[in-house]
């Protein structure tokens, strides 16, 4: 018996399902937009044609929302910390975060590109040159990198100010938001680097 | 800021092979199906998200219990962590469920064929099932974190998304092929 728990109990799963299925619910919706894209004719064709896509398409998703969420959580943490206030000015803080955000993010998406590529190539897909996935995987990752960021810090001054629990918030935002984009962009910049497909 | 960057890029990098090595290999395998059973790629992000979202409030919430020490990093009779299960479980059956109603539905407006049950048991067994199994490795993961002091911010979601995703591709893969058995 351990009755002091309940004195001390602070999460009940009303409250917690209660904050948390209206966002899910919307995050499932913007991740069904995201699969849509995905399966539409032009785009499954793409993925058909050239499965190395498929191979690192997880990857990209997943990075994108990491970068997101890791940021985010930074971000959070140096509001309650009073190293950064929520909102937009110029602070030495933000700034270094940022570019290290940005950072993380390019070397990460170059090297997985070059990982899948070489992965793609031992399996004996039908991909890209070299030079062709890895600008597609790197530019995305670039543009999906500074969108995770303005999610993360729109989102993580926005529930600090409104004083909602940013666990709850924040993080299936960004990751759902990330998805949607990560794959619109990802699509867009195969097409542009590859117009044949 | 050094901290950021050693402690983020090693763990990203680390988990986007791993998603390219398990995830990514798994969804190349399925590609027949991709094609066959209409409606199943939207499935695909909508489920591996809807895991990582559950489970990710779940573990940053287990992390500030624990660091309010609300919570101990062991499995005990605890209001507080069993509250936090049962939401847990709730949320992925029925939104499991939900997901694959939506899905169904917005295919259709998009002109995609899709079959209803086809999707709803998809999004139902997979995402249940992989659901209940996640929620047991996120919290061994967020007590071990606790336990070696390592920041659950940096170290965490990263491997958690991974493993996530791969959870849900595997069961998803499991479920088709369940189907297509009967």
């Amino acid at each position: 018996m351990k009755c002091f728990h309940m004195t001390s109990q602070v999460y009940s799963h009303r409250n917690i399902i209660g904050q948390s299925v209206p966002i899910l619910i919307v995050c499932l919706l913007i991740d069904i937009q995201a699969g849509i894209f995905l399966n539409l004719e032009p785009n499954l064709r793409i993925f058909k044609e050239w499965p190395s896509f498929l191979i690192i398409l997880p990857a990209i998703i997943a990075i994108t929302g990491n970068i997101g969420s890791i940021f985010g959580s930074r971000l959070t943490s140096s509001l309650y910390l009073g190293e950064i206030r929520p909102r937009l000015e110029r602070n030495i803080t933000l700034e270094k975060s940022i570019l290290a955000t940005i950072l993380i993010g390019t070397i990460s998406f170059l090297l997985i590109g070059l990982a899948a590529w070489i992965i793609g190539r031992q399996l004996g897909l039908n991909q890209p040159t070299l030079i062709n996935y890895l600008l597609i995987t790197t530019t995305s990752g670039l543009i999906l990198t500074l969108f995770a960021s303005l999610l993360a810090i729109s989102s993580s001054f926005i529930t600090y100010k409104k004083g909602i629990d940013p666990d709850n918030i924040v993080i299936p935002t960004v990751t759902s938001l990330g998805d949607l984009v990560g794959v619109a962009f990802f699509l867009l910049i195969i097409r542009i680097v590859i117009p044949v497909v | 800021m050094k901290r950021y960057i050693k402690e983020s890029l090693p763990i990203l990098v680390l988990c986007g092979l791993g998603e390219i090595f398990l995830t990514g290999m798994i969804l190349k395998n399925m590609s027949p199906y991709l094609i066959k059973v209409i409606g199943l790629f939207v499935l695909i992000p909508t489920l591996m998200s809807l895991r990582g979202n559950i489970s990710g409030s779940l573990g940053s919430r287990i992390s500030s219990g624990l660091h309010q020490g609300l919570i101990n990093p062991e499995f005990e009779k605890n209001d507080d962590l069993l509250n936090n299960i049962k939401a847990a479980v709730l949320m992925t059956t029925l939104l499991s469920f939900l997901a694959g109603i939506f899905a169904y539905f917005i295919s259709i407006l998009y002109g995609l064929t899709a079959d209803i049950l086809e999707l709803v048991t998809i999004a139902f067994i997979a995402g249940s099932l992989a659901g209940v199994v996640f929620l047991i490795f996120t919290l061994n993961i967020a007590f071990f974190t606790f336990k070696r002091g390592l920041d659950p911010d940096n170290m965490v979601n990263p491997i958690m998304t991974f493993v996530s995703d791969f959870t849900t591709i595997f069961f998803i893969y499991l479920a088709i092929l369940i189907l297509a058995l009967i």
